[in-house]
């Protein structure tokens, strides 16, 4: 039995996740850190100096940013998982782009000085030097990259093609950083770069370090909605139920596949490390994905997330809008709630509500389980009219898993109701 | 939000880096000319004397440049130390040899 002052293993675990929340902004200011440390100027003027350490803030988050698109199993566990490293991935690249553009605005502010005619020659591309040409280079593919990044009506395919000329920007600034003068720093930094990039492109875009599966059913569950089963080819990933994978699905008998990695929740898993995935038609790649059939290659990156890992023994509400019922329905398939749980399940119209059948005779089965099920019609809902009372709501948490715009809704109404910022817990799949 | 500060950052930029380039061409120089290089003669022995790193001449292609306060504020600290390390070993053969030579680097 243990004493008084032991800890529990839900305060280790605490702890735990408290020094995994620690580990992404220690990596990011270490990458930015340690440059400046490396080559911070020194007896320099004010705006030299000035420009010349934002130019290493910068690289050092271009470094966080190409870490942070690394989709590995382990690494995300230790950063506190996939979408808080998109996130910062995403948060480290703009925070790049702002201060590499203040780069050559300073370094003119220090030839400002002496004259306006100087200060346009330092940063003038009409002038005869490398340095400055490549780095006008990186600047232009950096500006271009992050355009088509925030343009999201552009194809997936496309958009993540041109979401590649970053990458090519931030090796193009590294030359830029090397032809200024060859230190331990700038080489250092241009290596980690381009191990960072040709990581990425062989692990994950390659698919390198994923493993073969095969389709081995497909069942219909809703309009533009397919059930997949998938068996291992060879040694299988180890995943929990409610956990995401990412699949490429290729060639089968009669199918040709995008090959693009997409993320699926796994909403069963069954003997032999076989696992289901439900698949809504929500671009070009999943709409061709309804017609999957047995015998399709597939290569599984993963598994991601912690969605509904950790849930504490408190009553609990559960939200899921249309495709977001599949982590809630992994759960209530691998084994019987210990919580009180209430799940409000959306959808658009009773064509597209997925496994509800199943879901009514979990409800019937687990005295824990309370179920309603909304029809809504297109559009987002009116969530204050969904969502429980402030009384009802106070003690309990709240899993949200649905389309970005719900969750947002969700979330609002529910901290003007009194719920905790760190009682809401929802996951996006916003990877792009 | 991100998309914004993404927007609303590079138009700034750019309306930054216009209005520099409009005002280079407009900007008249108050005492233009005085900065000027003039135009002499400097033979390898007067440049030879300039060959310590606070007093750095340098021969670039046919044209004697003053490097001394430029050579502190070079990024490259390799390049900074390689050129002063370089002044330092010619000094010092220079003063066992009774020969002089000439720094040059393009």
């Amino acid at each position: 039995m243990p004493s008084v002052n032991s800890p529990s293993p839900e305060s280790n675990r605490s702890t735990m996740n408290r020094l995994r929340f620690l580990w992404l902004p220690i990596v990011v200011s270490f990458l930015v850190g340690a440059p400046v440390f490396w080559a911070f100027p020194e007896g320099l003027r004010f705006w030299r100096a000035t420009a010349i350490v934002l130019g290493w803030v910068g690289c050092g988050l271009l470094l966080a940013s190409l870490l942070l698109m690394v989709r590995e199993v382990r690494l995300a566990i230790w950063l506190g998982g996939l979408e808080r490293m998109t996130l910062w991935h995403h948060r480290s690249g703009v925070a790049a782009y702002l201060l590499l553009l203040l780069h050559p605005l300073t370094l003119a502010a220090d030839g400002w000085q002496e004259s306006p005619l100087l200060a346009w020659q330092v940063i003038s591309p009409f002038s005869a030097n490398w340095p400055v040409w490549v780095g006008w280079g990186a600047l232009l593919l950096l500006m271009l990259g992050l355009s088509t990044t925030f343009a999201r009506h552009l194809p997936y395919g496309s958009w993540r093609w041109l979401h590649g000329l970053l990458g090519i920007g931030v090796i193009v600034g590294f030359v830029h950083v090397l032809l200024l003068g060859i230190s331990m720093a700038a080489l250092l930094a241009t290596l980690a770069a381009v191990l960072l990039l040709v990581w990425r492109l062989i692990r994950v875009d390659a698919g390198c370090a994923a493993k073969p599966y095969i389709v081995n059913s497909v069942h219909p569950v809703a309009q533009s909605m397919v059930e997949i089963s998938l068996r291992p080819l060879a040694t299988p990933i180890v995943a929990r139920a409610g956990q995401f994978i990412m699949v490429a699905f290729f060639h089968g008998p009669h199918y040709r596949g995008c090959g693009e990695y997409h993320p699926f929740t796994i909403c069963a898993t069954g003997p032999g490390a076989e696992f289901s995935i439900g698949i809504k038609a929500l671009g070009d790649c999943t709409q061709q994905m309804q017609r999957l059939e047995a015998g399709v290659a597939a290569r599984v990156q993963g598994p991601f997330g912690e969605f509904l890992a950790e849930r504490p023994a408190t009553p609990q509400i559960w939200v899921a809008g249309g495709i977001g019922i599949t982590p809630f329905l992994a759960i209530l398939r691998s084994e019987p709630l210990s919580q009180p749980t209430r799940l409000l399940y959306l959808f658009r119209s009773t064509a597209d509500a997925a496994f509800l059948d199943e879901l009514q005779a979990l409800a019937e089965r687990d005295a824990h389980l309370i179920l309603e099920a909304l029809p809504t019609g297109a559009g987002i809902p009116n969530v204050e009219k969904l969502l429980p009372a402030s009384d009802l709501l106070s003690g309990k948490e709240c899993y949200l898993c649905g389309p970005p715009a719900l969750i947002e809704s969700l979330s609002r109404v529910l901290k003007d109701r009194g719920v905790g910022e760190q009682n809401i817990h929802f996951e996006s799949f916003d990877f792009r | 939000m991100t998309r914004k500060l993404f927007i609303f950052s590079t138009i700034a930029f750019w309306i930054a880096v216009a209005g520099l380039g409009t005002t280079s061409v407009w900007w008249l120089p108050a005492g233009q000319g005085a900065a000027q290089a003039k135009e002499q003669t400097i033979s390898p022995a007067d440049l030879a004397k300039h060959r310590s790193p606070e007093n750095c001449w340098m021969a670039i292609r046919g044209a004697v440049y003053d490097l001394s306060t430029y050579l502190p504020e070079h990024p490259s600290r390799w390049y900074k130390d390689a050129i002063i390390y370089e002044l330092h070993i010619k000094a010092f053969f220079d003063s066992r040899t009774t020969t002089a030579s000439v720094t040059s680097r393009a």
